[in-house]
């Protein structure tokens, strides 16, 4: 049961939000997120938020994969 | 460019002149999927092999609960589920085909209906069948919270959250053959990544924490191909996006304000200490064990299937003598048959043979 | 046609019927249905004609003058859906099955099985959808029933259709090796959109099902019809379970690619949060067609071009090389789509 799909806040109306999912709304609670906003992308497992994303962590993740690579193409 | 080629052909560079096998561990239902859903395992090399752990919540629920569910049915209580665990087979009989029941089943996706249904019908008594891993707890816990502070008298709860470390350690200390191990994503979104540290630090073991798209799940082996090859200083990353070192506060703190941790009945094992959540002193009163008195024994399906190898990585379904003959997609008999996310009815969907 | 008889009737899968009651399986349009079929009305009044199994069954009239005649039940729940209702399902899906027979729909009959409280107002519309259809497809409703049974037998209304049509000489013909295999148009809406009623998620915009009369495609599939093999409508079960009747009535395989499906994203993301497979969701406005390989661009285009169906899309080909029907990735990942054999969702048409 992770199934998690991924969509954007249209508009807050607590304690839900109206999430697009590619064109489709979606009624989502989203009380289990810290400072939701319109804009954020959030993902979404039984009808609720459990996340949204961090921009600065997803550039530290695209760090490690970057650095990844780079050890890689040195050692071969 | 391809991000997905690319990466196999990185996994494939990575295993030239490989002699012995790599086994790679994933405990997560939504990562088995995606893994034969994109047919991964035949494209890389084939002394990789990707065996599927105990990640399907509904597959690791013995049949205690199965007959409590049942139990409760026949004395006249409703039945909410999620869907997948009201299918499968104890002694014969589902929850949702109980030839005895008086009370009715009702199938949800999002738990919060629940409470819609509850009210609507006021003078009868339901019961939740709360079943998942750390990802689905905070949601069970908003709605058990939710109904104690609404005063609402008549829904239950009949709890089976498990919790993956307490497997993932029983499964390590019982088997050094496996090599790698990539983590539940979603269940690391909620308890950070900080929470599978123990899998390196304790058993030595390099893991990775990954997302559920195929070239999110080709970065997780592609990593753990190259540590465990190459012995680098990397032991233990989170590549998902969504998952932070310490998780979702405001997920771990309502966890922490409605369960305890206890005694958890996994199929095919039995009971292990510390290894589920169970609805603690103050919201007492909704737990539909202690309201209704019920035996949670574990217990054992005598159906000869293989289920109990299955979800531990030890067999394939195609070594259960049952599969696809008397247990099939429509006529599923043990829970990795019944659920989308259990291993056999994967097969069935994806595999041929 | 008598080997294509023979592997019907012998088809794979158990025989013999393990149930003594009617399971909701039995109406799938799967495996379940079809052995239905075989073990009680086959059993009991077979004939020639019957067993081909046909979606139309192709009667000989005088003067070499063929007929293609079709019948149909309805139980769709919700009865009003997002883009269409319980009468326009009923007409297009009459209508639908004898285009793909390669007849011109002409007639149809109505039987309607009402549960008495049933909003007249409702009917009404409902009527005027199955007006709306015939109209646009030169069709005619020619005769009709009417019950009414007690409040609660049935679920507010049932319809019945059959329809006539007049073959214009369309063969069905073996598929082989490389045959190329065409969906015209975009998979899954009807199906998603049904099933999104019994999830109470809120949608708006452009979801609908994709209901609709085919009768546009008719001048083309005249044009081409020495060189289509076999022409299906994927309602229930979808494009997955209609190739796998294919693959097994022709003993061949099919190997389709992942990135030729046409399908919307809406179609997409509902079905990865409910957990299924828009491969196997019901359409009601789509056409698989299979055909020689050196015309099916010419087909698609055509298609494209003169009837509207923008999405028309060569989606794979008929292949010896295996048996089951196989889909592949952009990145080479291969994956079977198996028979249907659960119960996805009910009453969905």
């Amino acid at each position: 049961m992770c199934i998690g799909v991924y969509g954007k806040i249209n508009k807050i109306e607590y304690p839900n939000a109206i999430v697009d999912i590619n064109g489709v709304s979606v009624l989502t609670n989203i009380e289990l997120i810290e400072k939701p906003h319109k804009g954020d992308y959030v993902l979404i497992h039984a009808g609720f938020a459990i996340e949204k994303l961090d921009k600065k962590n997803s550039e530290e993740i695209n760090k490690i994969i970057f650095k990844m690579f780079e050890e890689s193409t040195k050692i071969n | 460019m391809n991000t997905d080629k690319y990466l196999i052909e990185r996994i494939n560079n990575e295993c030239k002149g490989m002699k012995e096998n790599i086994n790679i561990m994933e405990v997560c239902g939504t990562h088995t999927d995606s893994i034969y859903k994109n047919g991964i395992k035949e494209l890389i090399n084939s002394k990789i092999n990707l065996i599927s752990g105990p990640g399907c919540p509904t597959c690791v629920t013995d049949n205690s609960y199965i007959e409590n569910a049942k139990y409760l049915l026949e004395n006249n209580v409703n039945i909410i589920s999620f869907g997948d665990i009201s299918r499968v087979t104890s002694n014969g009989e589902s929850i949702l085909n109980y030839k005895n029941k008086k009370g009715k089943v009702y199938i949800v996706y999002n738990p919060y209906d629940s409470i819609k249904i509850v009210q609507n019908n006021p003078n009868k008594a339901f019961v939740f069948l709360a079943i998942g891993f750390e990802t689905t707890a905070p949601i069970i816990a908003y709605i058990i919270k939710e109904t104690y502070e609404r005063n609402i008298k008549n829904l239950y709860f009949l709890c089976s959250i498990k919790l993956m470390p307490p497997i993932i350690s029983y499964i390590l200390n019982s088997s050094n053959n496996i090599h790698g191990i990539i983590c539940p994503g979603n269940v690391s979104v909620i308890t950070g990544y900080n929470y599978f540290n123990f899998i390196y630090d304790k058993y030595k073991t390099p893991a990775v924490v990954s997302g559920f798209k195929s070239k999110e799940i080709l970065l997780g082996i592609y990593y753990l191909v190259k540590v465990i090859r190459n012995d680098s200083s990397y032991k233990f990353i989170n590549l998902y996006d969504y998952v932070k070192k310490c998780g979702n506060l405001k997920c771990i703190t309502i966890i922490k304000e409605v369960f305890e941790k206890g005694k958890g009945n996994w199929r095919g094992i039995g009971q292990i200490e510390k290894s589920a959540l169970n609805i603690n002193k103050k919201y007492c009163e909704l737990d539909a064990c202690k309201h209704f008195n019920l035996n949670y024994e574990y217990l054992e399906e005598k159906n000869h299937c293989l289920c109990n190898s299955i979800i531990l990585g030890k067999a394939l379904p195609y070594e259960c003598k049952l599969f696809k003959s008397i247990c099939n997609l429509n006529n599923p008999l043990g829970p990795c048959m019944v659920s989308n996310e259990g291993l056999c009815r994967i097969f069935c969907k994806y595999e041929r043979g | 046609m008598k080997d294509f008889v023979e592997s019907f009737v012998n088809m794979k899968g158990d025989s013999t019927l393990r149930e003594d009651y009617i399971n909701i399986v039995h109406g799938d349009g799967g495996k379940y249905t079809n052995n239905l079929i075989k073990e009680v009305f086959y059993k009991s009044y077979k004939n020639e004609t019957l067993i081909q199994g046909e979606d139309a069954a192709l009667i000989n009239i005088e003067n070499n003058k063929i007929l293609n005649f079709t019948t149909d039940g309805f139980i769709i729940k919700p009865i009003f859906f997002k883009g269409g209702d319980i009468g326009k399902l009923s007409i297009c899906g009459t209508i639908n099955d004898l285009v793909v027979s390669g007849s011109i729909p002409k007639y149809i009959s109505a039987s309607f099985i009402i549960e008495e409280g049933f909003e007249i107002k409702s009917l009404i519309k409902i009527a005027n959808s199955m007006k709306e259809v015939c109209d646009e497809s030169n069709v005619q409703i020619v005769t009709g029933d009417t019950k009414v049974v007690e409040k609660g037998k049935i679920d507010g209304v049932f319809i019945t259709t059959s329809g006539i049509g007049i073959n214009y000489n369309f063969k069905e013909k073996r598929v082989i090796d490389k045959d190329a295999i065409l969906i015209i148009n975009t998979i899954g809406e009807h199906g998603t959109t049904v099933a999104l009623d019994r999830f109470n998620i809120i949608n708006e915009g452009n979801i609908k099902s994709d209901c609709a009369s085919l009768t546009s495609l008719i001048p083309i599939i005249k044009k081409y019809k020495d060189n289509i093999k076999i022409m299906k409508d994927p309602t229930r079960g979808g494009v997955g379970q209609t190739l796998n009747e294919i693959s097994n009535k022709h003993n061949i395989g099919m190997h389709l690619f992942e990135k030729y499906i046409p399908i919307k994203k809406w179609v997409l993301s509902i079905n990865e949060m409910l957990g299924f497979d828009p491969l196997y969701l019901a359409n009601e406005g789509n056409m698989i067609i299979i055909c020689e390989s050196s015309i099916a661009k010419h087909l698609r285009n055509d298609i494209k071009n003169q009837c509207g169906f923008n999405y028309c899309s060569i989606v794979g080909y008929a292949t010896n090389k295996e048996k089951f029907v196989f889909i592949e990735n952009d990145f080479g990942g291969k994956r079977i789509l198996s028979e249907l054999e659960e119960h996805l969702i009910p009453r969905i048409c």
